[in-house]
Order: C-alpha cells, then structure tokens, then sequence
C-alpha cells in the first residue's frame, strides 16, 4: 500500500464507523424496546425521552449507562422497563455500589470483590441506613466523614430508585394513561405483541398531542445512542498518537491523515454541540458539563486554526490533547444528572448567556491552549532532538497570540459578567469568588503581556508562565465551585478535587522540567 | 516639567504595572480563600474595600498588607503617569490608548461604588407600602414619641455611637441617654438574669444575657444588644435591656407621653415609596426548580409627581432616583417580597470602559493576529 492513500483510507474508515454507530441498537427479547425508549415525558421540566431518563438515573444511581449482571448486560432502557412495569425483577439487579467498609459492617457484611448490591439485598436494613443518613444531613457537606459521606449517597440513591416511577408525566392526556397501563401489563406478563400494539397507541396519542416534543426527543434518542462526544474522545486519541507517530514514521502521510481526522473529529465535536443546543434552545454553556464541551471545542477550533497556518504539528497536538482531556472532564461530570437541566431564576437569560458566558469560556479555552503550547514548547525543549532557535521562536509567538486572543475575551466575558450583575443585582462587581476567579485569568494574561511588550521575560519565561496560566484556569473553573460559597456556586465536589490537585502539580512539575538551565541540559544530551 | 520627568518615568514603569497586577492577584487569592472563613462581606471589606490589611497580633491590629484600595490608587498613579510620559500619541497607537483610558474609567468607577455604594434591602408584604430600607447588619437604637396620634417621633442612634458607650445628650428632647453596656453580640435567653446585668425595668429582669463571639458570615447576623439607662436631668427612670433579639419595643413614661425602646435593623428612608400590589414564582412544569420571581410594585413620589406601576424580575431591576431594586428574596409563602436596594452613583462606569477597553484590545490584539496569518510560515 502506497503511504499517499493512508489519509484518504482512514478518513473513509472511521467515517463508515461512525455511519454504523447512528443505528439503533437490536434487541431480541421481541419488546419494541426502541421505540419505549424514544417516547416523550416531561421530567425536570422539560421534555425528553424516556431514553434520557433511564441513562441519567441509571448514571445517578449506579455510576455507569449500562448495568451488568454476570453475563448479563442491560442497557439503561431496558432497565428502566424493569423498575417501572417489572418491579420485582429490578430490585434483585446488582445496582448499588457500596465501597466504604463501615456501611457494610453496619449490615454485617464482610467486604469481597463485589462491590454492587441489589436493592432486596439492602431492604432489611432500610430503617438504620436512614438514620445514619438523616444524622450526616446535620453535619455540612465539606465537613462530613467518609462514613457520613457514603451512607448519604446511599441512601439519596435509594430514594431515586423507589421515587423513579413518580418523577415524570406522560404526554397525551387520558388516553396516555390508559395505552400505559396496557404497556406495563403486557411487559409483566411477558407479551411482546400485547406491548407493541399499545406502544404505538401510546405513541399516537403522544404525536397527536405534542408532535414538535416528538420528534425532537426522536432526535434526543438518537444523540444519547450515538454518543458523538465519545466518538470525538476516540478520534482525538487516534489524532494525538499519529501526530506524535508522523515525527518518526511516514511523516507526511501520518502528518496528514492526523489532520484530516483531526478535522471529522472537530465536525463531530460541533454537531454534538448544536445538537445540545438545538434540543434544549440555549446558548452552548449553560452549566458545568457544557463549559467542558465547549471548551474543548473552541480550544480545538483554536488549534486547528494554528495547524492550518503553522503547518507543524504543534497545533494537532495541542488540540487533541485539549479535546480529549475535556471531554473526558465533561464526561465524568455528567454523572451529577441530566446536562439539559433548566436554567434556574437568574440564570434563565439566553442574552447573558450567549455573551458573558461565551466570552469566559472562550477565554478558559484559549489560555489553556497557550498553556498547553508551553507544555510543548518545554517537553520538545528537553526531548527533541531537533529542536532549535526557529522552534523555539516560532512557539513562542504562537504562545503569544494565544495569549492576546485570551486576554481580550477573559477581559471581555468578566466585564460582560460584571456588567449582567449590575443588571440583575445592582453591583457591578463584588469580589465573588466566581468574579475573582475570572478577574485571575485577565490579570495573568495581562501579565503576561505586559512581561513580554516591556521585554522583561525571556522566551522561554514566556512559555513557563502560560503553562502557569493552565493551573490559574483550572483553579477558576474548578476550584471556585469546591469553595462552595458565593452567588454563583454549583456545589461541593470531593473526587474532583483530587484530580485538581494532580493537574496542577503536573503543571507545577512542567515548570519544574522548564527551569532546568542550558548548560545542564546540554550536559544531559552530550555525556 | 522636566524635573519631574524622571519620577514620572518611574512611575510609568512596566515593572511598577507588573508589581501591581502580581500583587492584586495575591489580595484576591487570599480575598477569596478568606471568604470560606468570614464571609463574603466581611472578606470584601478586609481585603478589597481597604487602605491596608490589619491582622491581630497579640492583641493590637497591625497593618500587615496594602488593601485593595491602595493596589488600585498605586496603579491609577502607573496608569496616569504612563498617558503623561509613557504612551505615543500616534494612530497606531490608537489601541493601547484607548483600552488604557478604558482601564482608568474603570477604575475610577469601582473606587467610587466601593467608597461611596449602599446596599440594603427592603421587604414588603403583598398590600403593604415602605418608604425606607433596611442594612443587612448595621443596627441602630430607636426611641419614639407620640406626637399625637398619628405622628410619631423618632430619634435614632447609630451602633457606632452606641459602641462609645457613655452619656448621649439628645437635643429637643426632655431626657438623656446613658449607654451603660454596648454587647455586639449577645445570647438572650429565658431565665434569671444574673448577677451582671444592669437591667432594672422592663423585659430585661426576665431573660438571661450573655456575650457571645461577633460573627460575620453571610448568613448570620449579630445580636446587636445594650443596657441603656433613661435620665430626667440627673433622675434616673431606669437601665434597660435593649436587644436586637427582641423584637417589640418596651416603653417608658414621661411628662405626660409614651416613649417607645427599640433595637432595629439601620433605616434609610426615601422621598418616595413602594406599594407591592403582586408577587410572582414561577417555577418550570412538574418540578420546584425556580424559573422567575416578579413583583409589580406601585411607585409613589409625591414630590416628583410620579405614581406609576413597575415590574421588577430577574435580570430587570427598577433604577429609580439614584437607586437600584431588585428582586432578592422573598418568603411567608410568597407573599412577603425582599428588594436588595443599591446605591451606585457609578453604575455607568463598566459600561463605557467595557466599551472603549474592548475596542481598544480588537484595534491592537487583531491587528496583529491577522499579520501572524498573513506571515509565510
């Protein structure tokens, strides 16, 4: 095979991978579980499909979308159709994750390999784990023991499974109802014709009474089933490896099939995000999950762009890495409940929402990726054999449009953010620690900046300080909602902080790694 | 001119600017880790709306850092001296000149609602009007007389006054006050007074007070507490217990009129005033997730001659005559309505620096973007 045919064969195969993906899952029990699973409700106060509801609550209460039992593999649907005509069958699924030691000892259980319990399992012991619970709801959040911690997302677990039923309302009046009834008999008396004769009543009554909702929830189905954000985790890993690969192997055919994929990941990324926004009618970043999408996707825009001009693999890199880290991120956030949530009171303003906190997040993109650009620019510094003066020059000023493009719409977003205060409270700013948070980024950018025009940092400090601004963003993404206080938080995560801690002392160590002087380095290559 | 040149020199420096920027982000890092422990308001007022940053050190407050306020008015100075000496006034230039002067309204802007901006809320009851609001913390001693039956008249005493302890001469008044014991924050409880309380009449001979430590955060308030002594001349009609916790006043006689005691939230009374004739939350479908909160309001001010309605909700405040409303809060099963009222005589400053700073980066940061993309790579 000819190395000039790489580009155009892999784009050709992982376009005819994802056209495989769109299809919809098959079931062989004979229930049509497909069509179950694409019929509206209102939950949450919106619409969506029951699909939705099974991956959220199923996510909520057992940390995954799918649920294994021995050999056994449900899908979140299928689940669903359990617990709400089946309830027997449900409640014997391995479905809560205990992993503290104390709560098991409190049921008398040893800990083994098993870590997931079924609901009849912890039925005995509903009574104490709920005044274990009630006890730890007396003491705050950030201040309770592992104990207290775990019996209470135990027990807020449980209730999710027993109160599932009760949290969404069908479409389509009285008549609704009545095809429902038939539906839940029909699945429990195990009659797959019976179940899909009254589904597509149902179905019928739904489309009759709301055919807009229907059919976007139609659509709604066919997002959650193709998944495109873990689609794009793939591609940009396959991006990151042949990017790094085409510096040693088939540079131009590795260099350029990298790009090309980088390209149909980025197109993937942008119809998941229009798709979010056309479903819930909003601007792209309305909530944690969504900051994470829509900063890998403009960070990627942002590399791109940079690999179109530069043509040196840099931007490949950076935007890969990028895409891949946030989705990652955003996909360990979804596990908190639905990412289509509604906007609560103040928040409900698509204006501020398009402008200000477009503008932020554009700002968090952009200087992690000059960030990540200084990352590059002290790995190859120390590692790459070829690395030179024109490099090194050539980073550097990447780094420093970058860092422009940053200052001006982290300026932008927080006087914009300012400004929507004065609009919702009166005071334009107030030292939150949201605002701060913002106003750090603007002020490192400015730094930096200012360090360079008045010729007052080398290079190289150039490239080390951006990396810096990589642990400021981080800081004020995450750890401002860790803090748990101010008008604006979301509420306190423990895990995340962990991986925060571990980011920014890898970037820490990145600085470290950049400081290490000429003459030693020169040492390290020559002995 | 010239002999100041080198100073000014100076004091445009980049170095200077980069010594402020560092050194602001050291006040809000540590501005914001304090707010975990005192609150966002009392943070704000430690780090930000200050000269400097005191801290106790055995027992005396020693300043230890410049405050917000200082970093602010050392830049404001890198900031005027660059325009005198530093910048070019060239077309070119354009950008940094006016992102820069974008930089000083805003400044000037925020120094003058940090120094010169009121906050305080007013709640009013659906059916019900209030001329005056009240702070969040401050409190102050209230006395009132009937004038006659419609018309009372009150004197007011400010916390800071009573702080001082002492004689308070009251003028066109037929007594004095004597502060016998200021209590920043107090328990009050039911039980036996003990043997340290002053009290000699009213409801103090009932209850049981304690000091207790000052608090500061958001969502706690002080119990603001004193024993107040009432003189006729040199004739004492007394020593109360005067306390925010509680609630109704007590009275006391003299020369024929009843004169009521009271420790309230601060007031601040307007010209004009607000009638709440509807309150609204709404939620989304089938969930308790708030999706808007609205009060129609009747706007009277007889002196303007205005009697309008208003709708204030999320994200649209009622700007009137100086001042900011806007929906806070709200309670009694929605149908008590919380205004926060702001007073920001520079609420227009971000708006015009946002402007000139944005066009001023765009001119400057995209010229040079699109030489980068033009450059032969």
């Amino acid at each position: 095979m000819k190395a000039s045919k790489l580009p155009a064969l892999l784009l050709a195969l992982f376009s005819v991978y994802l056209l495989a993906e769109l299809r919809s899952p098959s079931y062989e029990s004979g229930f049509d579980v497909n069509g179950f699973a694409r019929l509206p409700v209102l939950n949450g106060g919106r619409v969506k499909p029951l699909d939705t509801i099974a991956r959220t609550f199923l996510l909520m209460i057992h940390g995954k979308q799918t649920l294994r039992s021995g050999r056994k593999r449900k899908d979140a649907v299928q689940w669903l159709m359990d617990v709400l005509f089946d309830p027997a069958k449900a409640e014997s699924d391995p479905l809560f994750e205990i992993d503290d030691p104390e709560v098991l000892g409190m049921f008398g259980i040893q800990q083994t390999k098993n870590r997931y319990y079924a609901f009849t399992d912890l039925a005995p012991f509903a009574g104490e784990i709920e005044k274990q619970a009630v006890k730890a709801d007396e003491v705050k959040p950030e201040q309770r023991s592992r104990f207290q911690r775990s019996v209470h997302k135990l027990q807020s677990r449980l209730i999710l499974f027993q109160s599932l039923g009760d949290t969404f309302q069908l479409l389509g009046g009285g008549a609704s109802a009545e095809f429902y009834a038939k539906i839940s008999e029909a699945y429990r008396a195990g009659e797959p014709q019976g179940f899909n004769l009254a589904l597509k009543g149902l179905q019928q009554a739904v489309a009759e009474s709301a055919p807009q909702e229907n059919s976007r929830a139609g659509y709604e189905r066919l997002f959650n089933v193709f998944q495109p954000f873990y689609q794009c985790v793939i591609l940009y890993m396959v991006v990151f490896l042949l990017t790094f690969l085409s510096r040693m192997f088939w540079p131009e055919a590795l260099y350029r099939s990298a790009f090309w994929l980088l390209l149909l990941a980025f197109g993937l990324h942008t119809v998941g995000l229009s798709a979010r926004m056309w479903i819930q009618a909003r601007p792209p970043v309305t909530n944690l999950y969504s900051s994470a999408i829509f900063v890998g996707w403009f960070s990627v825009l942002m590399g791109v762009v940079l690999e179109k001009i530069t043509k040196r693999g840099l931007g490949s890199i950076a935007a890969s890495a990028i895409g891949f880290i946030t989705l990652i991120i955003a996909h360990n956030l979804a596990s908190e409940g639905d990412t289509l949530e509604m906007m609560r009171a103040v928040l409900d303003s698509n204006f501020w929402l398009a402008t200000h906190v477009v503008c932020i997040t554009i700002g968090y993109a952009s200087t992690f990726l000059s960030g990540f650009l200084g990352i590059l620019y002290v790995l190859r510094r120390i590692f790459d054999k070829r690395w030179d003066e024109g490099t090194a020059s050539a980073l550097e000023g990447m780094i420093y449009g970058v860092v422009c493009f940053s200052a001006f719409f982290s300026f932008l977003g927080t006087v914009l953010g300012g400004i929507w205060a004065d609009q919702s409270w009166g005071r334009f700013w107030g030292w939150d620690p949201k605002e701060n948070g913002a106003l750090m980024i603007v002020l490192w950018n400015v730094f930096i900046l200012h360090a360079r025009i008045g010729g007052l940092a080398s290079q190289r400090s150039i490239a080390l300080m951006a990396v810096f601004g990589n642990v400021i963003t981080a800081v004020s993404w995450f750890g401002v909602n860790m803090l748990g206080i101010g008008l604006h938080s979301y509420g306190f995560m423990d895990q995340a902080f962990v991986w925060l801690a571990i980011f920014c002392a890898s970037q820490f160590a990145v600085i470290g790694l950049g400081m290490v002087p000429e003459p030693v380095l020169r040492a390290w290559r020559n002995p | 001119m010239n002999k100041w040149r080198p100073l000014l020199e100076r004091l445009a420096s980049v170095r200077l600017t980069l010594f402020c920027i560092a050194f602001l982000m050291v006040l809000v890092l540590f501005g914001t880790l304090a707010q975990v422990q005192i609150g966002t308001f009392a943070a704000q007022k430690m780090y930000f709306n200050s000269f400097w940053i005191y801290k106790d050190i055995l027992g005396m407050d020693v300043p230890v850092l410049p405050g917000g306020l200082t970093v602010g008015a050392v830049w404001m100075v890198n900031l005027l001296a660059a325009f005198a000496v530093r910048f070019d006034y060239e077309r070119k230039h354009l950008g940094i000149l006016l992102s820069h002067f974008g930089l000083i309204v805003l400044f000037g802007g925020q120094f003058l609602a940090q120094t010169l901006g009121r906050e305080s809320q007013m709640p009013i009851e659906i059916g019900q009007s209030s001329n005056f609001s009240e702070s969040f913390r401050d409190m102050e001693l209230a006395v009132s007389g009937d004038v006659d039956s419609d018309i009372d008249e009150v004197t007011v005493i400010p916390e800071r006054a009573l702080r001082r302890e002492g004689r308070i001469e009251i003028p066109r008044q037929p007594y004095f006050l004597n502060i016998k014991k200021y209590i920043r924050n107090a328990q009050v409880g039911m039980g036996a007074p003990g043997t340290h309380s002053m009290a000699t009449r009213g409801i103090g001979l009932q209850v049981s007070v304690q000091e207790a430590d000052p608090v500061s955060s958001d969502d706690e308030i002080n119990n603001v507490s004193a024993f107040v002594e009432v003189l006729e001349g040199e004739r004492s009609l007394g020593t109360w217990l005067v306390s925010f916790g509680l609630g109704a006043p007590q009275s006391f006689d003299l020369g024929g009129k009843k004169y009521r005691l009271m420790m309230r939230l601060a007031r601040r009374y307007y010209p004009f005033t607000l009638t709440l004739k509807e309150f609204h939350h709404d939620i989304y479908p089938g969930t308790d997730i708030p999706k808007n909160f609205s009060s129609l309001v009747r706007l009277t001010d007889p002196e303007k001659n205005e009697s309008r309605d208003a709708l204030i909700y999320m994200n649209n405040p009622l700007r009137y005559a100086g001042h900011t409303f806007y929906q806070a809060s709200f309670g009694k099963n929605d149908t008590l309505s919380v205004f926060q009222v702001v007073k920001n005589p520079a609420w227009l400053t971000p708006y015009i620096s946002c402007f000139l700073v944005v066009l001023g980066l765009g001119i400057r940061f995209f010229g040079h973007l699109s030489s980068f993309a033009r450059r032969p790579s």
